[in-house]
């Protein structure tokens, strides 16, 4: 029975969720790991045939990098992915930028 | 609208001359009025986000009667208490080439140039001001080194991307919300605020900077002589280096500057090749002082001031006019005449070196030069598995691979991603900077010969100074510089794009090195040293020990790349030579 359980809980979807403020809160304990998010979808930004988008769950929201299409703004979505850390400008005044979450999957959450 | 921020605002214009300005002004209504100031992010931003705070990079802190971006320059004059380069690189989107970083302690009249955020909780560089000009547009010999005197003339700018809200506010109702801007304080970031409120007493830490200067005046006191079209031993003296450029890569660049909207436009704006700079240098003549050495006892000639042309071939050279100021500190005005035509065309970008000093002058010199004949890289820093994969791709066709079928007529096919060879190091011995040739095609541990002697003559009481500053290129820096997001976007694609701007250079390790007097670490003739750089990145791995590595992925499976720093080593020659 134990092991149903642990079993059920590693079925994609069923998984359950990181909260993106804990990821926040210690971003560094989630680099390379996969994790799934749900949050509401802002600044959806198509780069082509990918996009960049917000996932925001209440106070604090999340960049994602996807390579599909980007959703649209205010759905709720599920999104798998890894985090990653983000250098993109000058960082020799110890400035942080915030990791992102490159995505492998998404569906729809309630 | 920040009520708050606003009447600090007010209260901070109306402080004395001299003390710090208040970097709380940089995201103020005045300052943001017609596109100018910074623009913030929420407290916990999202990566997207941070395009706000390039947006723009760099804003003028006084505009004056100007429209943003533009604004009068300012001059500052200070001591040089470090100069380098920007380790792990800057924004490509925005940079034709990596900065040189050369942080001042200003003059005590000058202190009103310096902002709260240059001294905060935030201020790295201790109450230093920053003057900022990109590598490739500044030419080595008017970098400074420690302790040599500057006079700078440029853009008073705030850092727009280093806000570090430190203490944050509190929503304006909701006092138990921490918030950066007012955003913070309505849904959905503060589900519990109500309508209408706002982030107060937030403390803001931008820094003040001199980004980018338009025209420096570096003045060292040592022993010098002009000799064949360069500086060596000789009396004491002082030299002054002098370089004056309207051009100041992106954060000279009107395009670059001009705050749009909606950031998000950034990534669709094209500005490159950059061509409106900001700066006039035919404005006004470029003014300065060049201090002199002690009189010598018992001489009552005036100085001997002779002034020798760098400005590169082909340019108007502008005529330099010097006048005498004697009294206690004994002074040579300088007024280098930018604005006056010569053979009927205005000087454009300008090089002086003037010597200064008494004859005769028997203040004793030590006469040594400094020969680097080799740099040993012990570890490259390249990852094994380069941050892209190699691709090639048309220069206007980008979605054409070029390496399966020739690219349209008059396109080119450009090499993307792939290992990225190269190391970039600058030498500097008492503010005489050099780069390091030949490190272009750098990707393994290999000893690199030089060539490189420096001639100096060095004071009683001084020191010998080595130090040098440089990184190993990774994909960022190897191959981004001058393209715009949309550009860069459109070459590379957009994982590979963003993975190859999230990839710094890779930190080679301090070199600094002092020698003091009466030998120098010259051991009275001659004496070689090989001297390891010491921290930055790379190592070896975990228990392959014999395996050098930059990261953990470069070595064997389930072991870790332990940091031991200390990339390169330098091999030179120091020798103590009679004054010629």
């Amino acid at each position: 029975m134990r092991a149903l359980f642990i079993a059920l809980l590693m079925l994609p979807g069923i998984a359950s969720a990181t909260g993106i403020a804990d990821i926040i809160a210690s971003p560094d304990t989630y680099v390379g790991k996969s994790v799934t998010v749900v949050g509401t979808v802002e600044n959806a930004l198509p780069i082509g045939p990918e996009s960049m988008f917000d996932l925001r769950d209440g106070r604090v929201k999340l960049t994602v990098m996807s390579h599909a299409s980007p959703p649209a703004a205010g759905t709720r979505l599920s999104v798998t992915g890894t985090i990653r850390e983000a250098h993109v400008g000058d960082t020799g005044e110890n400035r942080d930028f915030p990791h992102v979450l490159v995505e492998s999957s998404r569906s729809p959450a309630p | 609208m920040r009520p708050t921020l606003f009447f600090v605002a007010l209260a901070t214009l109306s402080t004395p001359a001299g003390a710090f300005i208040d970097s709380n002004l940089a995201v103020s209504p005045g300052a943001q009025a017609s596109g100018g100031g910074c623009y913030a992010t929420p407290l916990v931003p999202g990566l997207l986000d941070m395009l706000t705070l390039v947006d723009p990079e760099w804003a003028a802190i006084d505009v004056g009667s100007h429209l943003p971006p533009f604004s009068d320059p300012i001059t500052l004059h200070g001591t040089v208490a470090l100069a380098k380069i920007n380790e792990g690189g800057d924004l490509p989107a925005d940079h034709e080439s990596d900065d040189q970083n050369t942080f001042i302690t200003l003059d005590a009249a000058d202190q009103g140039f310096v902002a709260t955020g240059n001294v905060g909780p935030h201020g790295e560089d201790g109450g230093q001001l920053e003057v900022e000009w990109e590598i490739g547009k500044y030419p080595l010999f008017a970098w400074a080194g420690r302790g040599d005197r500057l006079t700078g003339v440029g853009r008073w700018i705030w850092d727009c991307g280093h806000p570090d809200p430190d203490p944050p506010g509190s929503c304006s109702v909701t006092m138990t919300q921490p918030c950066a801007i007012d955003a913070d304080c309505a849904s959905p970031t503060c589900s519990g605020c109500t309508s209408g409120e706002t982030c107060v007493g937030v403390t803001w830490n931008y820094h003040s900077e001199l980004h980018p200067p338009q025209a420096v005046a570096v003045t060292r006191t040592g022993g010098y002589k002009h000799f064949a079209h360069e500086v060596r031993a000789g009396h004491r003296s002082t030299r002054t280096d002098v370089w004056i450029s309207p051009d100041g890569g992106g954060a000279g660049d009107t395009c670059e500057l001009t705050h749009q909207a909606n950031p998000f436009s950034l990534l669709g704006i094209e500005c490159h090749p950059l061509s409106h700079p900001v700066a006039n240098v035919n404005a006004s003549d470029f003014t300065f002082d060049i201090p002199l050495p002690p009189r010598p006892p018992n001489n009552p000639r005036p100085p001997r001031v002779r002034a020798f042309d760098r400005t590169p071939n082909g340019l108007p050279r502008a005529k330099v006019l010097t006048t005498f100021v004697d009294g206690p500190a004994p002074t040579v005005h300088v007024v280098v005449k930018t604005s006056a035509p010569v053979h009927g065309r205005l000087p454009s970008k300008v090089g002086k070196t003037i010597i200064a000093g008494w004859r005769p002058d028997p203040t004793p010199v030590t006469h040594l030069q400094v020969a680097v004949t080799a740099i040993e890289i012990v570890n490259a820093l390249k990852p094994v598995t380069p941050a892209v994969a190699l691709m090639q791709r048309c220069s206007v066709t980008t979605s054409q691979d070029c390496s399966m079928s020739a690219c349209p007529t008059g396109e080119s096919c450009l090499t993307l991603g792939g290992p990225i060879p190269g190391w970039t190091v600058f030498l500097e011995v008492n503010g005489d900077w050099r780069a390091l040739p030949d490190l272009g095609t750098v990707s393994a541990p290999v000893t690199v010969p030089q060539n490189l002697t420096y001639d100096l003559g060095v004071l009683t009481g001084d020191t010998l100074h080595l130090h040098a500053t440089g990184h190993s290129l990774d994909c960022r820096e190897g191959q981004l510089y001058g393209l715009s997001f949309q550009r860069a976007l459109s070459l590379y694609g957009f994982f590979p794009g963003a993975t190859c701007l999230n990839t710094e250079s890779h930190n080679i390790g301090t070199f600094d090195v002092d020698l003091a007097g009466p030998d120098y670490g010259s051991g009275g003739t001659s004496a070689s040293f090989v001297t390891p750089s010491v921290g930055g990145n790379g190592g070896h791995c975990s228990a392959t020990t014999s395996q050098l590595c930059l990261v953990d992925a470069d070595c064997p499976s389930g072991e870790s790349c332990v940091g031991t720093g200390g990339a390169y080593k330098l091999h030179y020659t120091i020798t103590k030579l009679p004054l010629r």
